[in-house]
C-alpha cells in the first residue's frame, strides 16, 4: 500500500489537521452570520421560540459534523438552509410521533389570567401554526422560508434546488390555502 | 392588524402580520451571545467524547447483525454444498472399491474374459450385482468400513479360484448356470463370518 504524505510525515499530518481546524472555524464564522435567519426558519417549523432555539443549536451541530461534505464555500449559505430544513422536518416528524404516543396536550400555557385580546391572538397564532403544518410539504417549505426566513426567491430556489418559477407558484398556492383556512375558521365561528 | 377591504373578507385575519409579530417576539427572546456560548460548550463536549454517543449503541447492533448474517450464510452454504445420502453412499462405495481393487487388478482381468464380448457383458453385469450385494449386506450387518476392502478382496480371490477350478474340471464350455455370478448375499455373509473367525 502506498503511504500518503500525511501518513509518512507527522508534520504534514499536523499541518493538515491545523488547516482543517482553521477551515472549520472559518466556515463556522460564516455560518454564524446566518443564525438569525436559521432561527426564524426553525421558528416556522416549531411551535415556540424555545423549541426554535433548540433546533437552531441542532442545526449548527449537525452542520459542523458534516462540514467536510461542503466542498464549495460560496454555497455555504444554501447548504446551511438545507441542513436547517432537513433538521426541522426530522424534528416535526418526531414531535408528531411523540404527540400521538403520549397524547401530549397542545395547550400549554394558562389562559385564565391573560387579557381577552391576547387570548385571541394566541388562538389565531395556534391556528396559523396548524394551518402551516397542514400544508403540503413542498408548499410548507417554501412558505416558511419566505415568510419566516425572509429568503429571496433565488435563495429558496438554490436551497431547495428548484426553479424560481416553481418557488413562486408554490408560495402563491400556500398563501391561498392558508387564507382559505382562515376564512373557513372565521365562517365556522360566525 | 390589517383587515381586507372586501366586506366578505373583513374579518379574515391577515396572517403575514401575525407571522411578523411572532418573529419580533421570538427575536427579542433570542439572545445571540447566550446561544453562541451554549453552542461552543456543546461543540467542546462533542469533541471531547472519544466515541460518538450513537456508536455506543450501534456497536452491539453491528456485532449481532454480523453474527446473524454469518449464521444465515453458513446455513445457505450447508444447504448448497451438503451431499445427499445417495451421493454419500456412491462416494463411499467408490472409495471402498478403489481400495479393494488396488491389489486385485489382475484378478479382474482374469475373471472377465476379454475375447467373448457378449459373455463378458453379462459377467460385468453379474459382477456389479455381486458387489452391490456385498455392499448392501455390509450396510445391513453394520460392518466397519475398514473391513469392507478386506472382505471384497477375499471374495474376489475366492471367485478367481472358483473359476479356475471350474475351468480345470469342465471341458472349457461353461453352462449358463455357471456363468451366473458367484456371490450372493449368503455367500458374502459366509465369507465375512469366515474372515472374522
Amino acid at each position: 500500500m502506498i503511504k500518503t504524505d500525511a501518513q509518512t510525515f507527522p508534520l504534514v499530518k499536523k499541518m493538515k489537521a491545523a488547516e482543517g481546524t482553521e477551515r472549520k472555524s472559518r466556515v463556522l464564522e460564516e455560518l454564524m452570520t446566518h443564525q438569525e435567519k436559521v432561527f426564524l426558519i426553525c421558528l416556522g417549523f416549531s411551535r415556540n421560540p424555545a423549541d426554535a432555539e433548540d433546533l437552531t443549536q441542532e442545526v449548527y451541530l449537525k452542520a459542523l459534523r458534516n462540514i467536510d461534505s461542503l466542498t464549495d464555500l460560496s454555497l455555504v449559505k444554501f447548504w446551511l438552509y438545507r441542513v436547517t430544513r432537513n433538521t426541522c422536518v426530522d424534528f416535526s416528524r418526531k414531535r408528531k410521533i411523540r404527540r400521538h404516543s403520549s397524547l401530549e396536550p397542545e395547550h400549554e400555557q394558562s389562559e385564565s389570567q391573560t387579557p381577552e385580546s391576547e387570548i385571541e391572538a394566541r388562538e389565531q397564532l395556534r391556528f396559523l401554526k396548524k394551518a402551516i403544518q397542514r400544508l403540503p410539504k413542498k408548499q410548507r417549505d417554501v412558505f416558511i422560508m419566505k415568510e419566516y426566513g425572509d429568503l429571496s426567491y433565488r435563495e429558496i430556489a438554490e436551497t431547495l434546488k428548484i426553479n424560481r418559477g416553481t418557488v413562486m407558484s408554490r408560495l402563491n398556492r400556500a398563501r391561498q390555502t392558508i387564507k382559505d383556512q382562515f376564512k373557513g375558521e372565521h365562517n365556522e365561528k360566525n | 392588524m390589517k383587515k381586507t377591504d372586501s366586506p366578505n373578507n373583513k374579518e379574515i385575519f391577515e396572517f403575514t402580520d401575525l407571522i411578523r409579530k411572532e418573529k419580533e417576539e421570538a427575536l427579542q427572546s433570542f439572545q445571540k451571545e447566550a446561544f453562541r456560548a451554549r453552542l461552543k460548550r456543546r461543540i467542546e463536549e462533542e469533541s471531547k467524547a472519544p466515541i460518538p454517543f450513537v456508536f455506543r449503541f450501534r456497536r452491539p447492533v453491528i456485532a449481532t447483525g454480523t453474527v446473524l448474517i454469518l449464521i444465515v450464510m453458513g446455513w445457505i452454504a450447508f444447504q448448497v454444498f451438503m451431499l445427499t445420502p445417495e451421493e454419500r453412499d456412491a462416494r463411499a462405495i467408490e472409495k471402498t472399491l478403489v481400495r479393494a481393487f488396488e491389489s486385485q487388478e489382475f484378478l479382474i482381468a482374469r475373471s472377465v474374459p476379454q475375447a467373448e464380448p457378449a459373455q463378458s457383458e453379462s459377467n460385468i453385469h453379474e459382477f456389479e450385482w455381486s458387489l452391490k450385494r456385498v455392499v448392501y449386506s455390509v450396510r445391513r450387518e453394520d460392518t466397519a468400513d475398514s473391513d469392507v476392502p478386506r472382505i471384497l478382496s477375499h471374495v474376489l480371490q475366492n471367485a478367481v479360484q472358483f473359476r479356475e477350478a471350474e475351468e480345470e474340471t469342465s471341458s472349457g464350455v461353461r453352462s449358463e448356470s455357471e456363468d451366473r455370478l458367484l456371490f450372493k448375499d449368503s455367500d458374502s455373509h459366509q465369507m465375512r463370518y469366515r474372515i472374522q473367525d
